[in-house]
């Protein structure tokens, strides 16, 4: 199903990537910002409040997976973010390197578009860091 | 407070939960056919139900999945090992290879365990998911490392990364499942 790709965690872990995080929690309404494997497990997180990391490690990846074949059956083949839009707030999804993913939770007041801009400009900073992290 | 009803999935999980636990293997309206099934039909819905269907539906997703589902089971296997043992990390792991070896899982054996560096590395030997299986690219079992993952997370009460590094199906001979405490 994957091939493994097992994040060098002494290097991973040098808080380059947490303060990546951190900054993208800065943005208006952001309430938690985490990086996915590809086995739905959390490897870092900042966050505002308690969050079940287990399950929402999985649905992220669940979520983006399923929407991203369901864009396949309509003929689109590059997914880059999966959006879900709640009354409390919304949930972004990107991937970034090796089927890691870049998860963010915002508040209702968060301004999407701000927030969609930050995450574009994160991901190639993040694809490079991951570059040097993954173990091949 | 509204009442949190239980889905017909979760009730029947409940009944297998209990059936494990209870360690009686006999079950009621199988006169005939008795307890025990083909592996190939276990395999099937492994790899088939909870492999290349769940992949068709769910794409990149589908590992996710089947991590989460081995760990739930882990967890359950953790709890019901974990009790009367004054944690006891080596009556535990009796517990656990006792358990794997009564349902068939696999022959669960510690390969090493370092603390200090907090990892530990497990094999399963005669995988119940991928005996008699050949030629795949990277390892398949992640309901196994879900599973092992989610027995040492319940007796280290920490958050843990399982990884499978060799399996059978690669031709390792057997599946070895590094599990780092976090
Ligand atoms: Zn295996």
């Amino acid at each position: 199903m994957s091939n493994i790709h097992p994040l060098d965690t002494r290097k991973s872990q040098s808080g380059e990537i947490d303060a990546i995080l951190r900054n993208l929690m800065g943005i208006q309404g952001v309430s938690a910002a985490a990086i996915v494997d590809n086995d739905g497990f959390v490897t870092h997180i900042q966050r505002d409040s308690e969050i079940n990391t287990d399950a929402i490690g999985a649905s992220v990846q669940v979520v983006f997976g399923a929407a991203a074949r369901a864009a396949q059956h309509v003929g689109h083949h590059a997914t880059n973010m999966v959006i879900c839009e709640n009354a409390e707030g919304f949930i972004l999804s990107t991937p970034v390197e090796a089927g890691f993913m870049l998860a963010l939770v915002t508040q209702r007041d968060a301004l999407l578009g701000r927030v969609r801009f930050e995450l574009k400009e994160t991901i190639p900073v993040l694809k490079k860091l991951f570059s040097h992290y993954l173990t091949h | 407070m509204p009442q949190i009803q239980k889905t017909d999935y979760q009730i029947a999980q409940q009944q297998i939960l209990d059936g494990i636990i209870s360690g009686e293997f006999d079950i009621e309206n199988r006169r005939d056919l008795g307890p025990m099934i083909p592996i190939r039909l276990f395999q099937a819905l492994r790899m088939v139900a909870l492999g290349s269907n769940v992949e068709d539906i769910l794409g990149q997703g589908a590992p996710s999945l089947v991590y989460h589902s081995g760990q739930s089971l882990g967890l359950a296997m953790g709890q019901l090992a974990a009790a009367n043992i004054d944690k006891d990390l080596e009556t535990y792991v009796g517990k656990i290879k006792l358990l794997c070896r009564q349902l068939s899982i696999g022959l669960v054996v510690p390969d090493r365990v370092d603390l200090n560096a907090g990892v530990l590395e497990l094999r399963v030997d005669e995988c119940v998911s991928c005996a008699g299986i050949h030629n795949v690219s990277a390892p398949i079992c992640h309901f196994e490392a879900g599973m092992v993952g989610g027995i040492v997370k319940t007796f280290f009460n920490r958050n843990v990364k399982a990884t499978e590094t060799k399996c059978n199906a690669l031709g390792d001979k057997t599946c070895l499942i590094r599990v780092d405490l976090i």
